[in-house]
């Protein structure tokens, strides 16, 4: 388990020291019907985005709160990444995509019955965000409502 | 910052009536953000399904995420993937 002292020491400096918000308790939205026939959508932190689509922004500061669609079984020679964190160790996902969007295991648990479908697409936003009120107010539920469009029931998020 | 994000990205998601599952991979910092369903992860950044290539590994926490979004009765409930 990787703990704050697993950071570089500015990195942890930062969140050590980092105003989080005080946050009330969340909603916990039940699932209404079995996983086996759940439509399954990721959303990741990872700075991934289409390799013809404009990169997140590349400075800390700009706290880019933007997002990209990715098509569902994408493969990293179409995608980029794009990330302001120096902790991000991208040879994972480089060698192997299911470390941060599992295609193709949620493929597998649909063929084995365990699971109802995939969305047609998920979701990235750059996971680097010192300043939050851009996502919480309006890119966050704009996916939201994007995935509702979809009829997404379940989201698995996937930070890196 | 990305297990923050992540987690305000679940409740946003949760407040518009979808069910999520947030990988955690850094314990500390999602507490702060309080989602409704973790699954903690042992595994290092950048690969919060486990490493690259190792299927049954990665099967294993996907099944696990589906399993705690079925059972989780109360919100804010962590469940933790250990390695075999």
């Amino acid at each position: 388990m990787a703990d704050l002292k697993d950071l570089e020491p500015a990195s942890r400096r930062f969140l050590e020291r980092y105003p989080f918000p005080d946050l009330p308790a969340p909603i916990l939205t039940p699932l209404s019907k079995p996983v086996s026939r759940c439509r399954l959508a990721f959303v990741t932190t990872a700075g991934l985005h289409k390799q013809d689509e404009p990169p997140f922004s590349r400075f800390f500061e700009k706290s880019d709160c933007s997002y990209r669609e990715i098509p569902n079984q994408a493969s990293m020679n179409e995608l980029a990444i794009s990330h302001t964190s120096k902790e991000f160790n991208r040879d994972g996902v480089n060698k192997d995509i299911n470390v941060v969007l599992p295609f193709d295991r949620a493929e597998e648990l649909i063929a084995s019955g365990n699971l109802g479908t995939v969305n047609r697409r998920h979701f990235s936003f750059m996971g680097s965000l010192p300043r939050t009120g851009d996502l919480r107010k309006r890119t966050a539920p704009e996916v939201a409502r994007k995935l509702k469009e979809d009829q997404v029931d379940l989201v698995l998020l996937t930070p890196v | 910052m990305c297990n923050q994000t992540a987690g305000l990205i679940a409740r946003a998601l949760e407040e518009n009536e979808i069910a999520t599952v947030m990988i955690s991979l850094l314990d500390e910092v999602t507490k702060k953000t309080r989602p409704p369903r973790v699954l903690s992860v042992p595994f290092g950044f950048g690969q919060p399904l486990g490493p690259p290539e190792e299927v049954a590994v990665q099967r294993a926490v996907l099944q696990l995420a589906l399993k705690l979004a079925s059972e989780a009765e109360r919100p804010e409930t962590w469940w933790h993937y250990e390695a075999p």
